[in-house]
């Protein structure tokens, strides 16, 4: 147990490392270098004096390997430097903004999952029945809709053809209802059809099976014996489905001008602010490995097998 | 029975429309009724009508043209970029089930690790920083999906080379990598097919998306992304601008999602 | 009095084909009737419909009458409520059995509060008791523990208590032994036959094995290829066996005591309890 967790722990040290090297390599082969590209944006030209300068402040001239560990070293204490385009500290900008998109995320992501467990079980018990088919070929056509085009088709419904929701930034409770919509509309659709295939798996195990012809009442058996079984493939589900949500917020929040954190990060593509954008990934690949991580704890936690301080004992 | 009949109909319909979408993209010069970039500011934002089915966008182009004309920025690049991650799949996944021990155990660390890095997360790094435009997308594309099918090819290898016509033509002494790879290539080629197919709608969601986003291709591309992105623009007044693009991307990777499903499913 | 009565049961697959062709028999209360045939010649079909489990792409007709009742008739609801608490099971796999990951007393006390107003607790006592029945030791230890730390054995004797628990008033058991080593399966065996006499219970015993079921059933339906092809009382059958199939059966355990050198035929080697 302690040592799957450290070696899971050493597996999240390593994805840190090489997903920095790969972000840190990147802005160094970026066209055009970080000292002209800021002076052009604060509105003076590329003289060389000052380039050279800023070059030198922040030793763009050493060797690779010390620029990166130096920077490490840096985003360890905390510092990502300044927005090109506020000035104001990276950190405080995107904290600032963290709060509407924390809620997009985890409201769609509540939604998501506390529809599709319950119908995506019951599809898989009924496997075969009008209901399933029906709803396994909506999934087909669910799963190619794109989100960008359903969240304008919503707006459109609900905004322009019936005017009942506010589909423009995010300052009351209601702005949030189509946003999440969309999000969970399509993330569900995935949710459904991968926990109807795990509920037809897992229902044909024999302990089920067998639990089954003990006449288990429904309310004990559905969640301790069936859910309880299909609960390292459904984790697995929840796990990585969250840079899925991730991106999601990023198409949506650009669609009802939601000023969240995501949005904030796609305009920083727009105008190269590097500083913004290599804080915003950083933060979102620590957030990603980290859930993992705990993912990784939970299975596990959740499977007995893998107690080894109990041994295998005989009468 | 029935339900038989009726999904076979329903993937026949998906193949019809790949078949013409393939084809309208192939001959959109001719078929399409207006220059997709001609702008006519007198017919800017018109409903659909006989002249023009789709309507006309706000510089006035016609949006039947565009969205023909779209097929070739839309659609086309999905078979390259699929095509690349094919080849590289092929190449590195043959090589590291061929040359097993330390080559593959390197191989299949570093794909492990792009499998594990989420792929949002890598588009935004490479376009975020070598800045936006189809080259970078598809270089972003391709970073996150290569790991993949490296991972399926390497592991179809291994399901076949334990098949026992490959053990006896191993024994009977055609060890080469030709013969290998020739006896080898139509035994993984069917699933390799399936997956690639049901890849397509993924891939066209992913690169349309990019270009909604404003980081894919740039207007005045007919690109339906970018269609959609001014169509959102224009929702009150053309909500016509945006339905139509849209549509088309559902359509099309959702004839490519039946057809890979039913071809997932067998016969 | 039958306990219960199969009539004229058939089962066909979706596509048409007949799994189980017409067989009927009868339970006598406080018997053991043995379902004897090869493996794929419909036992477990039989017993999976009598628990009204079989899988939902097969078709089924003719009666089940469990205590005069006809199960066809009974909604999903009280069907349910006859599993577990009226007809015990036992299966072949007992570490397949018993759910992986949740301690073997809470299966226990799931079991008992899913058919009786007890609380856990008095429910866990009840399990206990029974697994010292079942001649498990340290039973407050093996309630505790997950299927996967004990022996085949030990899961079968959990397995047994499990389906005795509620004092159904029909036990079915399923090939219980065939998954189990030799001495183990003898142990298993006269276990059962004891504890089914002592609680006057029913059962419904599915084997391939002749010499199992000469020493339980007090009557033995011989099945072949869906059809139950002789049945009667397990001495008549084993005397006086009238189909062709059945005959070989017999000359071919003979020919297996023969060459044991003699030894007794109708009880495994320990039955002493």
């Amino acid at each position: 147990m302690l040592r799957s967790i450290i070696n899971r722990l050493l597996m999240l040290v390593l994805m840190f490392v090489l997903f920095s090297l790969f972000v840190f390599t990147l802005m160094r082969l970026a066209p055009g270098d970080p000292a002209s590209m800021m002076l052009l944006e604060i509105g003076g030209g590329p003289e060389q004096s000052l380039v050279a300068n800023l070059q030198e402040q922040w030793g763009l001239d050493q060797s690779f390997i010390q620029q990166y560990l130096v920077w490490v070293f840096q985003i360890f204490q905390g510092e990502l430097g300044n927005s090109f385009m506020s000035g104001e500290p990276v950190v405080n900008e995107i904290m600032n903004r963290l709060e509407p998109t924390f809620r997009l995320i985890s409201g769609s992501f509540l939604i998501t999952v506390v529809f599709s467990i319950p119908i995506g079980i019951w599809l898989g018990l009924n496997e075969g029945s009008i209901p399933d088919r029906v709803v396994y070929s909506v999934t087909i056509l669910g799963l190619s809709v794109p989100l960008y085009w359903l969240a304008i088709l919503l707006m459109y419904t609900f905004g322009v053809l019936w005017p009942i929701l506010p589909v423009v930034g995010s300052s009351s409770g209601l702005h949030y209802v189509l946003p999440i919509t969309a999000i969970s509309l399509v993330q569900s659709v995935y949710f459904i059809r991968m926990i109807r295939s795990y509920t037809i798996q897992y229902s044909k195990f024999f302990y089920i099976e067998a639990a089954r012809a003990r006449g288990l009442r429904p309310y004990i058996f559905y969640p301790s014996y069936l859910l309880r079984s299909m609960y390292i493939p459904v984790l697995t589900l929840v796990a990585t489905s969250l840079p899925g949500f991730f991106g999601a917020s990023i198409i949506t929040e650009t669609i009802y001008s939601f000023p969240g954190f995501s949005k904030y990060m796609l305009e920083a593509i727009y105008r190269r602010d590097f500083p913004v954008i290599q804080g915003s990934v950083l933060l979102v690949a620590a957030f990603i490995f980290v859930f993992n991580f705990v993912a990784d704890i939970l299975y596990y936690l959740a499977d007995p097998r893998i107690h080894l301080d109990k041994q295998r004992w005989e009468i | 029975m029935m339900n038989i009949i009726r999904v076979n109909k329903l993937s026949a319909a998906a193949l019809l429309f790949i078949a013409m979408l393939l084809f309208m993209g192939l001959t959109a010069s001719w078929l399409s009724p207006y220059d997709p970039f001609f702008t006519n500011l007198e017919q800017k934002l018109l409903p659909p009508s006989f002249s023009h089915p789709f309507g006309t966008d706000y510089l006035g182009r016609d949006l039947l043209s565009r969205v023909i004309h779209g097929i070739g920025d839309s659609v086309f690049p999905v078979f390259v970029v699929l095509s690349i991650v094919m080849l590289i799949g092929l190449f590195v996944g043959t090589l590291s089930a061929f040359w097993g021990n330390k080559l593959d155990m390197l191989l299949m660390s570093v794909t492990d690790i792009f499998t594990a890095l989420p792929s949002v997360l890598l588009t935004i790094v490479v376009v975020g920083f070598l800045g936006f435009g189809m080259e970078n997308v598809y270089f972003a594309v391709i970073l996150s999906w290569w790991a993949k099918y490296v991972r399926l090819i390497r592991g179809l290898i291994h399901d076949v080379k334990k098949e026992p016509y490959i053990m006896a033509s191993r024994v009977s002494g055609s060890f080469g990598m030709r013969t290998m790879i020739r006896h080898m290539i139509p035994n993984i080629a069917p699933q390799i097919g399936t997956i690639l197919i049901l890849d397509v709608s993924k891939v066209i969601l992913t690169l349309s998306g990019l270009s909604f986003l404003g980081i894919g291709a740039q207007p005045p591309s007919p690109e339906w992304g970018v269609m959609l992105l001014d169509g959102k623009n224009y929702l009150q007044v053309a909500p016509w601008m945006g339905f139509f693009p849209g549509l088309m991307i559902f359509l099309t990777a959702c004839s490519f999602q039946i057809v890979g499903e039913r071809l997932r499913k067998g016969k | 009095m039958d306990v219960v009565e199969i009539k004229n049961l058939s089962i066909r697959s979706a596509e048409g084909q007949l799994l189980v062709h017409d067989s009927s028999f009868s339970l006598e209360s406080g018997k053991t009737h043995c379902l004897l045939g090869e493996s794929g010649s419909g036992k477990t079909l039989t017993s999976k419909a009598i628990l009204g489990m079989l899988p939902a792409d097969l078709h089924m007709s003719g009666d089940i009458l469990f205590r005069g009742q006809n199960l066809n008739l009974l909604s999903k609801k009280s069907w349910r409520q006859i599993r577990g608490k009226h007809i015990g099971t036992i299966f072949q796999h007992p570490e397949q059995a018993l759910h992986p990951s949740i301690p073997i007393g809470r299966q226990f006390s799931d079991l008992m509060c899913s058919h009786l107003p007890i609380s856990r607790y008095e429910a866990e006592k009840q399990a206990e008791k029974m697994l010292s029945r079942v001649l498990l030791k340290d039973t407050a230890q093996v309630m505790k523990s997950y299927s996967h730390e004990l022996s085949g054995g030990m899961n079968q004797r959990v397995m047994i208590a499990m389906a005795l628990l509620p004092k159904p008033e029909v036990v079915i058991a399923d090939e219980p032994t065939s998954a189990l080593d030799v001495t183990t399966q003898a142990e298993i065996i006269s276990l059962l036959r004891h504890l089914i006499w002592d609680l006057k219970m029913s059962m419904l015993f599915i084997t391939h094995d002749l010499l199992l079921s000469s020493y339980l059933a007090d009557t033995i339906g011989v099945m072949r290829s869906g059809e139950i092809i002789e049945q009667g009382s397990t001495e008549r059958i084993l005397g006086r066996p009238e189909h062709e199939y059945t005959k070989q059966l017999c000359r071919y355990r003979s020919q297996r005591i023969l060459s044991k050198g003699g030894n007794s035929p109708n009880a495994p080697s320990s039955t002493a309890l």
